[in-house]
C-alpha cells in the first residue's frame, strides 16, 4: 500500500541530493590548447602573401596549329593573252568575228543498265543515345515532421483510469488461476510531448496531405429566368458540333497528328539544304512541291511541282529544281519522322518561300 | 455578370470547335509545311575534263574544261569540286553517269562533254546533270567552230550551263570595251581597249594620241560610241569594231558633245551637248544625224541611259542644287527625281532586266556603287572605297562592272565586278589599268 509513497519519497530525496551535490556528476572541463603567437616582420608577411597569391594565368597559350589540308588547287593552264598593239586606228587589226557555232540538239544516249548502287551507310545497331534515360525520376516530396519525429507504437487496449496503479493479472503459466483476472489501471498523467499513432501508409498520406482538388462552390439559384434562351441553344449546338468534329480527330486513321516539333524537324532538315540564289529571278518565285515518302522517310517516286508564283517559267523551273535538290539532298537515309504516324506524313507538300531571303 | 460569363463561355466553345475542325482538316490531306529560310552558298559542281574524242584534242579539251570551270566559279554562285576528289572518271561521252559516285562527293551539278578536232575545225558537245535528281538538265548541245575560237566556245558552254541551273541567261560569251590607262596620273596614256569579259583576248581600238572617254557598246555589240578630244573639244565618235572605221557624230562648231549612249533599238543616240555654256540632253538619229533637244534648262544634265524598252531615260542633273537622278520620257518632257538619299548621285545605268538602276554615289568623302528600283526605292550600296564610279551591267543584269581607283599620286584605276546582291566583289584579271567599262550584249 505504501510502495508509492516510498518510491515518491526516494525520488524526491534523490532529486534534492542531485541539486545540492550536482557538481560531483559534472565532467571535467576540456583542456585548453595554448599556442604561442609569433610577431612577423612586414617583409615576412609580404613574402607570405606572395606565396599565397593565385598563379598567374598564362596568356600566351600556344594555339595548336591546324594542319593545312593537302588539297592542291588544280593549276589552270590558261595561256597569257598577249595584248595586241594597234599602232593607229587605220593599222589596227580588225577583230575577226568568230565562226558562228552550230547549235543542234543531240539525241539522248541509249538507256543502259546502270548499277547506281547507293553507298550503304553502316548504322550502329545500338543507339547510343538510348542509354540515356529519357526522363529523370521525379523526387518524392517528403513531409516535414510536424508533431513528433517518429510515431509511437500503438498502445495496448486502453488502461482504465483509476486512482491507484494496478497491474493486470495474467493467466499463470501453469494454468492454475490463483485469483480472478483484473483490469490494469493507472492514474491520469500528462506526457512530455504529443505522440501520434503510426499510420498505415505514411508516404502516401503525407503526399496527399494537401487537398487534391478544390471544392467547386455551389452555384447560386438563379433568381430569374435567362432572358436569352437562344444563347443556350447556340451553346448546345456549338458543343454538339465540336463533339462531332472532335470525334474523328481524336482517332485519325494514321494515328495522332504530327506535333509541332515533328513538323519543325522535317522543315529544318529540308531548309538546311535549300540553296537560295538571292540575286536571281528564281528568288522571286514561291514554289510548292509535292512528293511521297516511304516508311523509312525516303522520297518515293518523283518530286512534282504543284504550283509557283512570282516569276516567269524559267525562274519557276529554276526555283523548282533548287527545291527538289533540297528535298533529295537532305533525306540521306530518310527523314526522321514517327513511324506510328506514317499515314499523316506519307504525302508531303512543301512551300519554299524565299521572300525573307531576298532581304539578306 | 452572368451574361458576360455566358458570352465568354460561348466564345471559348466556338473557338475550340473551330480549332478542332482545323486540326481534323489538316489530318485529311498531305502534310503541309512552309520553308522561308534557306542557305546562301555556292552550288558544288564537277567538270571532269571533256573527253578527247580525236587524236590531238587532248590539250584543247582540258583547256575548254578549265575555262568552263573558271566561268562558273567566277560568278560566286558555283564552287568547283577539284578533280582530285572525283571518284568516277568520264571516259566516254555517251556512257551513263554513275550518279552515286558524284553524290558521294556532294556534286549537285555535273557537266560532261566531248571534244573533237579535225584540221582547224573544233566540235564541242556537252550535257548538264542534276546529280541528286538523277536527271539531265535540258538536252545536250553541240558547238562547231574553229580551233582559234576555242575560248569562245567554252564560254558558250558555260553560258548554257549557267542558264540551265539558274534559269537566267549567262554573260560569259561577252566583251568589255574600256579606257586602258598606263603611266603615272600626271601623264597617263588613255586608249580604247576591248577584251573578253574575263580579261582575255585584249585588243586596242585607238592609240594614245588623244584622250578618250566613256566608250559604249551598241545593242548589237558591233559598234562603239565614245568621246575623244582629238580636235581639242570633246566630240562623240562612232566606231565599227571589226573594221575600226569611225565617224564623228556631232561636229557642229562651238559645241561639245559627250556621254553618248545607244537606244535599245540602236537607231538613235542620246548624249549631252554643251552650247553657250549650258549642257542639255539631245537625241540624235544615227542614220540622218538629226538632233532633238530633250531638256532645256540652266542645269547640267548628262549621263543619260535608256530603259530596256526604250520608253524612258534616266539621267543626272544638278537642277535641284545637287547632283541627283531623274527619269523622264524618252521623248523628253517633265522629269521626276528618283534619288532621295544623302550625297550626290551620278552615272545612272538602267539594268537590262529593267528592274534596277545602277549608279555612283558620293557621300561623306566615300564613293559607292549602288542600285535602286526604277522609282528610287530600295536603294542598296554594293561597294565603298576611295573612288568607285561608272557602273555597267552584264548582259543578264546580274553583275555590275565598274572603275575603282586607289588613293594617292601613284593610284591606279582598275576594273572590278560585283554581284547585284553585293557579294563576289573582285578585280577583273587584265594587264595594266583600266576605267570606264561598257559591257557588251551576249555575242
Amino acid at each position: 500500500m505504501h510502495i508509492g509513497h516510498y518510491i515518491s519519497g526516494a525520488a524526491h530525496a534523490g532529486l534534492i541530493g542531485w541539486v545540492l551535490v550536482g557538481d560531483v556528476f559534472r565532467a571535467d572541463p576540456p583542456p585548453l590548447e595554448v599556442t604561442d603567437v609569433a610577431v612577423i616582420s612586414t617583409e615576412e608577411f609580404a613574402a607570405l602573401q606572395r606565396a599565397q597569391q593565385a598563379p598567374v594565368t598564362e596568356t600566351e597559350v600556344a594555339v595548336p596549329v591546324i594542319p593545312e589540308a593537302e588539297v592542291e588547287t588544280p593549276e589552270v593552264a590558261t595561256p597569257e593573252d598577249a595584248p595586241v598593239d594597234v599602232p593607229t586606228p587605220e593599222a589596227a587589226a580588225a577583230a575577226e568575228p568568230d565562226t558562228t557555232p552550230d547549235l543542234s540538239d543531240m539525241a539522248a544516249p541509249e538507256p543502259q543498265d546502270v548499277t547506281d548502287a547507293a553507298p550503304v551507310l553502316i548504322t550502329p545497331e545500338v543507339d547510343t543515345a538510348a542509354v540515356v534515360p529519357e526522363r529523370a525520376p521525379r523526387p518524392v516530396v517528403r513531409p516535414a515532421p510536424r508533431v513528433a519525429p517518429e510515431p509511437v507504437a500503438q498502445p495496448e487496449p486502453d488502461t482504465t483510469i483509476a486512482d491507484e496503479v494496478q497491474e493486470a493479472t495474467r493467466p499463470d503459466a501453469r494454468g492454475e488461476a490463483a485469483e480472478k483476472p483484473k483490469e490494469e489501471t493507472a492514474p491520469e498523467a500528462a506526457s512530455t510531448e504529443i505522440a501520434t499513432e503510426p499510420k498505415a501508409e505514411p508516404e502516401e498520406k503525407a503526399a496527399s496531405a494537401a487537398p487534391s482538388r478544390s471544392v467547386r462552390p455551389r452555384t447560386r439559384p438563379v433568381a430569374r429566368p435567362d432572358p436569352a434562351p437562344a444563347r443556350e441553344a447556340a451553346v448546345a449546338a456549338a458543343l454538339k458540333e465540336a463533339s462531332d468534329q472532335q470525334a474523328p480527330a481524336a482517332r485519325p486513321p494514321g494515328g495522332p497528328p504530327l506535333t509541332r516539333g515533328e513538323k519543325d524537324g522535317l522543315r529544318v532538315a529540308v531548309q538546311n539544304c535549300w540553296v537560295v540564289d538571292v540575286g536571281s529571278r528564281a528568288a522571286d518565285v514561291t514554289v510548292t512541291v509535292g512528293f511521297s515518302l516511304d516508311k523509312s522517310g525516303k522520297v518515293q517516286g518523283d518530286i512534282r511541282m504543284i504550283g509557283a508564283s512570282g516569276g516567269d517559267e524559267a525562274a519557276a523551273t529554276s526555283a523548282f529544281q533548287a527545291a527538289r535538290r533540297a528535298v533529295l539532298r537532305c533525306q540521306k537515309s530518310g527523314y526522321d519522322l514517327p513511324i506510328e504516324k506514317y499515314d499523316n506524313w506519307r504525302d508531303v507538300e512543301i512551300t519554299f518561300n524565299p521572300e525573307n531571303m531576298r532581304r539578306k | 455578370m452572368t451574361r458576360v460569363f455566358a458570352n465568354f463561355l460561348m466564345g471559348l466553345i466556338l473557338l475550340g470547335a473551330a480549332t478542332a475542325g482545323g486540326v481534323a482538316q489538316a489530318q485529311n490531306g498531305p502534310l503541309r509545311i512552309e520553308i522561308t529560310e534557306g542557305v546562301i552558298e555556292p552550288l558544288p559542281f564537277a567538270v571532269p575534263d571533256f573527253v578527247a574524242e580525236t587524236p590531238g584534242s587532248n590539250q584543247i579539251s582540258k583547256d575548254i574544261s578549265r575555262v568552263i570551270a573558271e566561268d562558273l566559279s567566277g560568278t560566286g554562285l558555283f564552287r568547283e569540286i577539284p578533280a582530285q576528289a572525283h571518284i568516277s572518271t568520264i571516259t566516254n561521252f555517251a556512257s551513263p553517269v554513275q550518279f552515286a559516285d558524284w553524290k558521294a562527293i556532294n556534286a549537285q551539278a555535273l557537266i560532261t562533254g566531248g571534244v573533237s578536232v579535225s584540221g582547224n575545225q573544233l566540235e564541242v558537245k556537252f550535257r548538264v546533270w542534276d546529280v541528286f535528281a538523277g536527271q539531265e538538265l535540258g538536252n545536250g548541245l553541240r558547238f562547231k567552230g574553229t580551233t582559234d575560237g576555242w575560248r569562245r566556245m567554252a564560254h558558250k558552254v558555260a553560258d548554257a550551263v549557267y542558264s540551265r541551273i539558274t534559269g537566267e541567261g549567262g554573260y560569259f560569251d561577252s566583251r568589255v570595251v574600256f579606257v586602258s590607262e598606263t603611266g603615272p596620273k600626271n601623264d597617263r596614256k588613255k586608249r580604247l581597249g576591248i577584251m573578253d569579259y574575263d580579261g582575255a583576248n585584249l585588243q586596242y581600238l585607238t592609240d594614245s594620241s588623244a584622250i578618250v572617254l566613256a566608250p559604249r557598246f551598241s545593242p548589237t555589240g558591233k559598234e562603239v560610241l565614245y568621246t575623244s578630244y582629238e580636235t581639242g573639244f570633246p566630240q562623240v565618235y562612232l566606231m565599227d569594231v571589226a573594221s575600226v572605221r569611225r565617224k564623228v557624230m556631232s561636229d557642229e562648231v562651238g559645241t561639245m558633245s559627250f556621254a553618248p549612249r545607244f537606244s535599245p533599238d540602236g537607231k538613235s543616240v542620246v548624249m549631252s551637248v554643251t552650247e553657250g555654256g549650258n549642257t542639255d540632253l539631245y537625241r540624235m538619229d544615227v542614220a540622218s544625224g538629226q538632233r532633238t533637244r530633250l531638256t532645256n534648262g540652266p542645269a547640267i544634265e548628262t549621263a543619260p541611259s535608256f530603259s530596256p524598252d526604250g520608253t524612258r531615260i534616266v539621267f543626272e542633273s544638278d537642277r535641284s542644287g545637287s547632283q541627283q537622278l531623274y527619269v523622264m520620257a524618252a521623248s523628253g518632257g517633265e522629269a521626276t527625281r528618283i534619288s532621295s538619299g544623302q550625297g550626290r548621285y551620278g552615272t545612272p545605268v538602267w539594268s537590262p532586266r529593267g528592274d534596277l538602276i545602277a549608279f555612283t554615289k558620293q557621300n561623306k568623302g566615300r564613293f559607292h556603287i549602288g542600285v535602286m528600283r526604277t522609282d528610287g526605292s530600295e536603294e542598296r550600296l554594293l561597294t565603298a572605297s576611295f573612288l568607285d564610279e561608272g557602273p555597267t551591267w552584264a548582259p543578264n543584269g546580274r553583275v555590275i562592272m565598274f572603275t575603282r581607283e586607289t588613293r594617292g599620286a601613284d593610284g591606279v584605276s582598275a576594273l572590278y565586278s560585283v554581284d547585284v546582291s553585293g557579294r563576289n566583289l573582285k578585280r577583273v584579271r587584265m594587264n595594266g589599268g583600266g576605267s570606264d567599262p561598257s559591257w557588251s550584249p551576249l555575242q
